[in-house]
């Protein structure tokens, strides 16, 4: 048995329940192989550094295995033929890494750096004296 | 080790550029003044290597980009002082990047 991490480039017209079906079609052959699923992650849509198969975007799937060695063959073999994947990767590791990858980890900073902008309420409170401003003032109804 | 020989030779040319092209010297103007060493850098060492130095992974594009050019070339370690077995390591890294469409193999 060895380990492997297997990233998995997705076409971008899948729907959310296609990509998830495509994950547990995975899970399945590595279980299938007699190996154990590690980790599962869905990174989600991202741009394409370059044009593959004419995709601009693809859908990235990741997924940590433990298998073995003929399985992986198999599942390099059956991926290379399914219909909804672009291109895949196997990377055979000596151990696997703890807690969610570098791209997952990307994705949430990200994410929470855009709820954040979402919330900011658009303005600073400059306070104190700011002049004769006779365009604002009328603005907030202070003045005619 | 020839560093400290290096450094040396540097010296004696910084004397000589003193003495023989006056007014043209960009490093003496640059330092002001009739100091010996004109030219000094700082030793860098390699960012991969030393206690809470990151690991180098494909999936980590953020810390790939730093090593390559604006055109998407792997930048050589002597820019970038990695150790010859990182630099070996994070030029498969990249590799395994542009593969997976994470890096460009030519950025235009």
């Amino acid at each position: 048995m060895s380990k492997y991490e297997i990233t998995v480039l997705a076409r971008q017209e899948l729907s959310a329940a296609q990509i998830t079906t495509l994950q547990e079609e995975l899970a399945v052959i590595v279980t299938k192989q007699g190996g154990t699923i590690n980790k599962q992650e869905n990174w989600g849509l991202r741009v394409l550094a370059y044009l593959i198969k004419k995709a601009k975007r693809a859908h990235y799937l990741y997924l940590e295995a433990d298998m073995p060695a003929a399985g992986q063959h198999e599942l390099s073999r059956l991926m290379g033929l399914h219909e909804h994947i672009l291109r895949a990767l196997i990377v055979h590791v000596e151990e696997f890494q703890e807690g969610p990858t570098a791209v997952m980890l990307a994705k949430q900073r990200d994410e929470s750096k855009a709820a954040e902008y979402e919330a900011f309420d658009g303005g600073f409170d400059v306070g104190g004296d700011q002049g004769y401003r006779p365009r604002a003032r009328a603005a907030a109804g202070d003045i005619e | 080790m020839s560093f400290p020989e290096r450094s040396n030779e540097r010296g004696e040319r910084g004397e000589r550029g003193e003495r023989g092209e006056r007014g043209a010297g960009g490093d003496r103007g640059a330092k002001g003044g009739a100091t010996k060493k004109v030219f000094f850098r700082r030793k860098k060492t390699c960012p991969f290597s030393g206690p809470n130095a990151p690991a180098i992974d494909y999936r980590d594009v953020k810390l790939l980009q730093k090593f390559i050019t604006e055109r998407g070339k792997i930048l050589p370690s002597r820019i970038t002082a990695v150790s010859v077995d990182k630099q070996r390591a994070l030029s498969l890294a990249i590799k395994r990047a542009r593969f997976l469409g994470l890096l460009p193999y030519v950025a235009v």
